[in-house]
């Protein structure tokens, strides 16, 4: 395919550089989509492949049911549509030939899906299971490494999950479908709570009847601007690569860290092509891959290998990698680095990691290389009952880290290694993962509240948004530079949008099944452009919002 | 299973932040400062209450000092409702006064 770069005089290079650029016969493809049930249809995801790639369009049928690839520029050739609207399917199979960029047109016609619960979201099935908050709240811990649907077709007694419930203490966090990892020390079990649990997860599965005794509820389709927007998926090589962060460099292109294999990810956003680059096993016989990521000032990625311990660093210019080993009186079968921060570490040579088994952080010092553990609730909390996760550091190298046990915000001094704590305006609401603005604001996303926060380390004052889906459980929020927050779902499908000043949102249906983890905006870009991991699905998602 | 949704079986540390009629204060800052030097730092809510969540529960009561402000307002006196040794309820509770001038 031939590019071109149309938009160097307006752009920055690091931008122009991952843009795909026209193919030189780019053609148009578009069509009204419709049902005998509601006529014209708005809010249908139509996605397009073409015959041997690994990239597929998807866009967004509009209030009159047109949709429109314009904006894909697609390629001449034999294109395959899928479509996404909950309660409907394609009536035929659908496909278009692109010849010499000539416009095509194709009406598609959808009729009742057969099969309503195989495109329930994780959401639909929070939304649809009856029940107490209390009772669905322990449900998003499954969600890390399977879908909910698993657990609502499953025909279990509860006297046959307790023994299930019991096995999934010994699965490793960084565990998906396609890459089953055990775990050295199993999670507590506490049996009286799992008990609750089983008894409750057998009265909303298949247990005692072979349809389920609540109906089915699903989201409303898109609508207004949640349909201006183009969808890229990049298919990974293998189907087990779980991209859990993913990065963009100063040249635009994608990195991502494998979440269960030893492999820091590349790709080429104008081609889809992907170079991996697998780092040593640490300690051979615990799970492998990595969570957390995060550049120093210099781009070199520094990546936290969650069972493999210690830090991972990526020279960027040499492309070797250089393990920072946990010393032995710190190392464990439990320990666990999922968060690592090094963007500050020039300010004095300590990049900040967390040890999850230990609720304490860890920083190491690139001098001597020695990790020193620091635990701040040691005087103030019962052990193992907080768990450092987000990490982010201010211009002084203090670190401020999301408590995902708790409910606070956790400062920890540079220089006196002090702790404040500042606990959320709302009670048990798990922050997870955010960032540090220039202005010193810290966006983050509490988890469990299903809100996005804002701490302002100045004035020390917390900002909070209720996320419009229920059971979205936002994992982590990224201010862009139109200041416009930006927000995965582990369990919605949806991408969200969050104009903080007005309080109004836009979500983005993504066109199959996502669980997301980490957001990453090519401010760059024009428009800004999100990027994101799909962690179960093995791909690479770039989301353009055309307005 | 994903990460751990910790039940806490700590002592929990709340209260409420009044004007000297007794009338709630939104947005007043709560600092606790336990002996070691950490520091735990809230806002007040509409209501005037306040909320540390759960603290270890070996921890002594006066070994955390607490105390309010609000800008247009100064000190009047601080209520501690230490746990009761009787009851179940384990929570400490303190009340801050503040006064306008």
């Amino acid at each position: 395919m031939k590019y071109a770069c149309r938009f160097l005089a307006r752009h920055l290079a690091a931008s122009c550089l991952a843009l795909p650029l026209l193919p030189a016969f780019a053609a148009d493809l578009g069509g009204r989509i419709s049902s005998a049930a509601e006529g014209a249809m708005q809010g249908v995801l139509v996605s397009a492949r073409r015959d041997a790639s690994t990239i597929t369009y998807t866009v967004v049928s509009g209030s009159d049911g047109r949709y429109d690839f314009a904006a894909a520029h697609l390629a001449p050739g034999h294109y395959t549509l899928t479509i996404r609207a909950a309660g409907y399917e394609l009536a035929a199979p659908a496909s278009a030939d692109l010849v010499g960029g000539k416009p095509a047109h194709l009406d598609l016609s959808l009729r009742k899906a057969a099969n309503l619960a195989a495109q329930l979201t994780n959401a639909e099935w929070l939304l649809s299971m009856p029940g107490t908050p209390e009772q669905k709240r322990p449900l998003i811990e499954c969600m890390s490494c399977h879908t909910l649907e698993r657990i609502a077709h499953s025909k279990y007694t509860a006297e046959q999950l307790l023994p299930v419930l019991q096995r999934m203490t010994t699965y490793a966090n960084n565990t998906t479908m396609a890459a089953v990892q055990m775990r050295h020390v199993n999670r507590a079990f506490d049996t009286e709570s799992f008990r609750k649990l089983a008894a409750y997860l057998a009265s909303v599965n298949l247990s005692t009847s072979s349809t389920w005794p609540y109906p089915l509820k699903t989201l409303p389709r898109p609508s207004s601007r949640a349909t201006r927007v183009l969808i890229t998926e990049y298919d990974l090589p293998r189907k087990n690569i779980a991209p859990h962060d993913v990065l963009l460099d100063a040249q635009g292109r994608v990195w991502y860290a494998d979440f269960v294999a030893n492999i820091l990810g590349r790709m080429d956003p104008a081609t889809g092509s992907v170079k991996e680059y697998p780092y040593p096993l640490i300690k051979p016989g615990f799970p492998t891959g990595a969570l957390g990521m995060e550049a120093d000032r210099d781009g070199n990625w520094w990546f936290a290998p969650v069972f493999q311990s210690g830090l991972v660093k990526f020279d960027i210019k040499t492309e070797k990698f250089d393990i920072y080993r946990l010393q032995s009186e710190l190392d464990g079968d439990a320990a666990q680095q999922t968060m690592v921060a090094p963007r500050m570490a020039q300010v004095d040579g300590k990049v900040w990691a967390n040890e999850g088994s230990k609720q304490s952080v860890l920083r190491l010092d690139l001098a001597t290389r020695k990790f020193e553990r620091i635990d701040p609730f040691k005087t103030i909390a019962a052990p193992g009952s907080h768990f450092p996760y987000g990490l982010v550091t201010d211009a002084g190298n203090n670190l401020y880290f999301m408590d995902f046990a708790g409910e606070a915000l956790i400062r920890v001094d540079a220089k006196t290694t002090k702790t404040t704590i500042y606990p959320t305006p709302t009670p048990r609401s798990r922050p997870r993962r955010g960032m540090i603005d220039e202005r010193g604001r810290i966006w983050f996303a509490e988890y469990a509240a299903n809100k996005v926060a804002m701490f302002d380390t100045r004035e020390e004052e917390f900002k909070e948004w209720a996320v419009p889906t229920p059971h979205t459980y936002p994992y982590d929020a990224l201010l862009d530079r139109n200041n416009e927050v930006w927000s995965g779902s582990m369990s919605t499908d949806r991408v969200l949008r969050l104009d903080p000043a007005t309080g109004k949102s836009v979500e983005y249906l993504l066109p199959r099944q996502t669980n997301m983890r980490k957001v990453t905006v090519d401010d760059h870009a024009k428009p800004a452009t999100v990027w994101i991991g799909s962690n179960h699905g093995a791909s690479i998602i770039k989301l353009t919002p055309l307005d | 299973m994903g990460d751990p949704d910790h039940v806490d079986e700590g002592t929990p540390y709340f209260g409420f932040v009044k004007d000297a009629d007794g009338r709630a204060i939104y947005d007043a800052k709560v600092v606790a400062v336990t002996k070691d030097g950490t520091r735990l730092i809230a806002r007040t809510a509409t209501n005037g209450m306040y909320n540390f969540g759960s603290l270890n529960k070996d921890l002594k009561p006066d070994d955390v000092a607490i105390s309010c402000t609000k800008d247009g307002y100064k000190p009047l006196r601080i209520f501690r409702r230490p746990p009761s040794s009787t009851s179940t309820n384990k929570a400490v509770e303190t009340e801050c006064r503040l006064q306008k001038g």
